[in-house]
C-alpha cells in the first residue's frame, strides 16, 4: 500500500516539476531572445539602456545605505535582500552590478540624469511614479504600513489616534493617509532615527514599512528590549515595490528586467534571498506560487493578469498644476534652484494649505481679541467689590501667568474632549482661550500694578490706555504663540506644512513658506499696534 | 540655562554693533527685530528639519539633537529680549541711573523664568523634560478624569514654582532700588 503511495506521489511530481522547469526555462529562454539582437548589433555605438549595460559588461544599481535587511553600507560593503537582487539579476546579464547608494528624495532624479541604469531601493510603485519613470513587472516586494506602540496603548484604528502624533518618514506617499485622519505628524528623515525616537520616548508612535518595523522592533528576531514593550498596532495601503529604469528603456532593459523577475519569482530564489536576510516573505510565497502554477507567459509576453497594479493614492491636480510645474521647470533651468510647490499641484495639499492659512490668521486675530478682552476681565476682577472675586482673580492670574502654554492647552483639550467630541474647530476655540488666558493675565496684571502704584481708580479702559505698552506686549506675545495651537490638534499653518512636507517630501519651500508667512503675520501685529500706541500717545499729550 | 547663555551670546555681540551705529548697527538691529518677532515654536520646527542631518551627525542621540534643537529655538528669542534688557541697561549708564543699570540682573533672572517656561514646547518634538513627561504619563490613564487631574495637578506645581520665582525677581529688584540714591527713603 506504502509503495503504490509512493509511486502516485512520485509520478504527481514527475508531471509537475518538468512543466515548472520548463516555464523557468522559457523565462529564461525569453530573456535571452530578447538580448540576443542587442548583443548581435555590437558595441560601436550602444544606444538603448541595455545595450549599453551590456557592452560596459557592468549595471549600476541605485540601492539605499541605511535600510535595515534591504540595503545597508557599512563603509566597506552593501549588504542586504535588494543588494543580493541587484546582483543576482546582473548574474542573469551577465555582467557585474555596481551599486550606488541613493536615498528617497535623490533616487528617481539620479535615475532620470542617467547617473543609474535602474533603481532597487524600497520604492513603492505609484501611478503618479509612473509618469517620471518606468516600474518593471512583476513587483519584487509589497510591504503596508504598520503603525508600532508601547504594549499598554490602546490604538486600535484611526479614531484612536485623534489628537495625537504620529512619527513618520519624510516623503513616504502614505503620510497623505495620516492627514486625511488628522494625525498629527513628526517627520523623521531616515528609519534608524524613527526607531531611536520610539525607543527614547521622544515618540510615542511610529509608522513605516512592516517588514522594516517587524525585523527592527515588534518581531521575533527583533531585539528584545524593544520587542518587550512595543507591538504593531495596525497596518493599512498595501503597496507594491518595483525596480525602476528610465522611461525609455521600458522596451529593452525594462522588458530583459521583467522575464529577470518573472524567473526569479518562479524558482523562488526571491523567496529564498529574503529569507536569508530575515525580510518577511509572505508576498514572496505568493509570487512563488503564482508564476509556479499559472501561465504566466503569453506569446513571449508576460501576462498582466500575474503583474501587480501599482497604488494609486496620488493627489489630484489643481487647475493651476501644469502652471506651477511650468514654473518648476523655468526656475530650475534658468536659476538651479530646485524649489517644487506641493501645496499648489494636488487639490489635498492645496486644500490644506488654504485652510492653513486662514486658521492661522483666525487664530492670531482670536488671540489678539481674547487677551485684551481677557485682561480687562481680570483687571475688573481685581477691582471687584467682593473679597471672593478679587481672590480668585489673583488666583487665576498667577495660574494662567505661570503655567507652561502647552500644559494649559493640554487641560483644555483634556477638558473639553471629557464633555464632547473633539475636532478641529473646538481646538482652534480651545487654542484661542488659553492663549488669551496666559497673555490676558500677564495684561491684567500690569494694568493692576499701575493702577495700584498711581493711586488711580479711572475706568478699566483709561487704565488700558495707559498701560498700552504693556498690553502691546502681551498681544505680539499672543499673536506669537499662536502656532502652539497645532499641539492640540488645530490645523494652523504649521502643522499642515508639516503635513504637506510629511508626504510630499519637500521641505525647502515649505519651511521658506513658513517661515515668511509667520514673519509678516507678526510684523503686522507689531506695525498696528504701534501705530495705535502713537495715535494715543499724540491723543494723551494733545487730549483735545 | 544653555539657552539664556546662547542668547548672551548672541545678544550682547549684536547689541555692542546697534549701540556703535552705522551700517552694520542698523541690520544688527533689523536682525534682533525678526528674532524678536519670529514665534520660537516654529523656529523649533524650523531648526530641527533644516538642520537635522548637521546637528544628528554631532550628537551620539537623537535626545540630545532634540535637545539642541530647542535650545538653538530658544537662543533666538533670548538673544532678542538679552539685546533689549543689554541695552536699556546700557541707557541707564550712559545717563547714570546706576540703579536702573543694575536692573538687569533682574531681567536676565525674568528672561531665565520665561525660558524655562517656554522649554516645555519642546515636548512636541518629543524632548524629554516634565512636561513631556507628564503628557506620555497621562497617555496611559484610561481614566479621562484621571487625566484631567493629573494635568492639573502639575500646571499648579509649575504655578508655585515660578510664582516663587516671580516673587524672588520683585524681592531682588527692591532690593537694588534703595541704591538709587534720588529715590526718597
Amino acid at each position: 500500500m506504502k509503495s503504490w503511495l509512493f509511486l502516485a506521489i512520485w509520478l504527481l511530481f514527475s508531471a509537475v516539476l518538468p512543466v515548472n522547469a520548463e516555464v523557468a526555462d522559457d523565462y529564461e529562454k525569453e530573456l535571452q531572445l530578447h538580448i540576443a539582437p542587442t548583443l548581435q548589433a555590437g558595441c560601436n555605438n550602444p544606444k538603448s539602456d541595455l545595450a549599453r549595460v551590456l557592452c560596459n559588461k557592468r549595471i549600476r544599481v541605485g540601492v539605499r545605505i541605511n535600510y535595515q535587511l534591504f540595503s545597508e553600507f557599512d563603509g566597506t560593503n552593501f549588504k542586504g535582500f535588494e543588494v543580493d537582487l541587484a546582483k543576482t539579476i546582473a548574474k542573469h546579464l551577465g555582467v557585474q552590478a555596481e551599486l550606488i547608494g541613493v536615498n528617497p528624495a535623490n533616487r528617481i532624479e539620479k535615475l532620470k540624469q542617467d547617473d543609474i541604469d535602474t533603481i532597487i531601493a524600497t520604492m513603492a510603485h505609484t501611478v503618479a511614479r509612473d509618469a517620471s519613470i518606468f516600474f518593471v513587472r512583476p513587483h519584487y516586494y509589497s510591504s503596508p504600513t504598520t503603525l508600532v506602540a508601547a504594549k499598554e496603548k490602546n490604538i486600535s484604528g484611526w479614531h484612536d489616534l485623534q489628537g495625537k502624533t504620529v512619527c513618520v518618514p519624510l516623503g513616504n506617499f502614505s503620510n497623505i493617509v495620516f492627514s486625511e485622519h488628522r494625525v498629527k505628524l513628526l517627520i523623521y528623515d531616515q528609519p534608524n532615527r524613527l526607531i531611536d525616537a520610539l525607543q527614547f520616548g521622544a515618540c510615542s508612535v511610529i509608522a513605516h514599512d512592516r517588514s522594516l518595523l517587524k525585523a527592527e522592533v515588534f518581531g521575533p528576531n527583533a531585539p528584545k528590549d524593544l520587542s518587550k514593550r512595543f507591538e504593531e498596532k495596525f497596518s493599512f495601503d498595501e503597496v507594491p515595490w518595483g525596480i525602476g529604469v528610465r522611461l525609455q528603456a521600458k522596451d529593452d532593459l525594462g522588458q530583459a528586467l521583467s522575464f529577470i523577475m518573472a524567473y526569479l519569482h518562479q524558482s523562488g530564489t526571491l523567496e529564498k534571498l529574503a529569507q536569508q536576510h530575515g525580510v518577511e516573505i509572505k508576498f514572496l510565497t505568493d509570487q512563488h506560487r503564482l508564476f509556479k502554477n499559472t501561465n504566466c507567459l503569453i506569446q513571449h509576453q508576460l501576462n498582466p493578469a500575474c503583474l501587480g497594479e501599482p497604488i494609486d493614492i496620488s493627489d489630484k491636480p489643481t487647475a493651476i498644476a501644469p502652471l506651477v510645474h511650468r514654473f518648476e521647470r523655468w526656475l530650475s533651468e534658468h536659476t538651479r534652484i530646485h524649489l517644487l510647490f506641493p501645496m499648489l499641484v494636488g487639490e489635498n495639499a492645496a486644500r490644506l494649505f488654504i485652510i492653513g492659512v486662514l486658521v492661522s490668521l483666525l487664530l492670531v486675530a482670536g488671540s489678539v481679541v481674547a487677551t485684551m478682552g481677557l485682561a480687562l476681565l481680570f483687571f475688573n476682577s481685581l477691582r471687584s467689590k467682593h473679597l471672593f472675586v478679587r481672590l480668585l482673580g489673583q488666583i487665576f492670574i498667577h495660574f494662567f501667568q505661570n503655567s507652561p502654554i502647552v500644559l494649559l492647552l493640554t487641560l483644555g483639550y483634556l477638558v473639553v474632549s471629557y464633555l464632547t467630541s473633539y475636532s478641529p474647530p473646538l481646538a482652534i476655540m480651545v487654542s484661542v482661550i488659553v492663549i488669551g488666558l496666559n497673555n490676558g493675565a500677564n495684561g491684567g496684571a500690569a494694568m493692576s500694578e499701575f493702577a495700584s502704584a498711581s493711586g488711580s481708580t479711572a475706568p478699566a479702559l483709561v487704565i488700558a490706555s495707559k498701560t498700552r505698552i504693556q498690553l502691546r506686549a502681551a498681544v505680539i506675545n499672543a499673536a506669537k504663540s499662536s502656532p502652539v495651537a497645532g499641539f492640540i490638534g488645530a490645523p494652523e499653518l504649521l502643522a499642515v506644512l508639516t503635513d504637506i512636507t510629511a508626504f510630499s517630501g519637500e521641505r525647502i519651500t515649505t519651511f521658506f513658506i513658513l517661515i515668511v508667512f509667520y514673519l509678516i503675520l507678526i510684523q503686522i501685529v507689531i506695525t498696528l499696534s504701534g501705530h495705535l500706541i502713537q495715535r494715543m500717545n499724540k491723543y494723551d499729550s494733545n487730549p483735545s | 540655562m544653555f539657552a539664556l547663555l546662547g542668547g548672551m551670546l548672541i545678544g550682547l555681540p549684536l547689541t555692542w554693533l546697534i549701540i556703535r551705529g552705522g551700517l552694520i548697527g542698523k541690520a544688527s538691529e533689523y536682525l534682533i527685530s525678526l528674532m524678536r518677532a519670529f514665534p520660537v515654536f516654529v523656529m523649533m520646527f524650523v531648526v530641527l528639519n533644516f538642520f537635522s542631518d548637521n546637528l544628528y551627525n554631532m550628537h551620539a542621540t537623537l535626545e540630545s539633537l532634540h535637545k539642541t534643537t530647542l535650545i538653538l529655538a530658544l537662543c533666538t528669542y533670548s538673544a532678542a529680549v538679552i539685546s533689549d534688557a543689554a541695552k536699556d541697561s546700557w541707557d541707564h549708564f550712559c545717563r547714570s541711573e546706576h540703579a536702573e543699570t543694575l536692573l538687569i540682573i533682574p531681567n536676565l533672572f525674568r528672561i531665565f523664568t520665561i525660558l524655562v517656561m517656554s522649554s516645555s514646547i519642546g515636548a512636541a518634538i518629543g524632548v524629554k523634560e516634565a512636561v513631556s513627561y507628564t503628557l506620555i504619563h497621562t497617555e496611559t490613564m484610561p481614566d479621562p478624569l484621571d487625566r484631567i487631574m493629573t494635568v492639573l495637578a502639575v500646571t499648579i506645581f509649575f504655578m508655585l514654582f515660578f510664582s516663587t520665582f516671580r516673587f524672588a525677581m520683585h524681592w531682588l529688584v527692591r532690593r537694588i532700588s534703595p541704591l538709587n540714591p534720588s529715590r526718597p527713603a
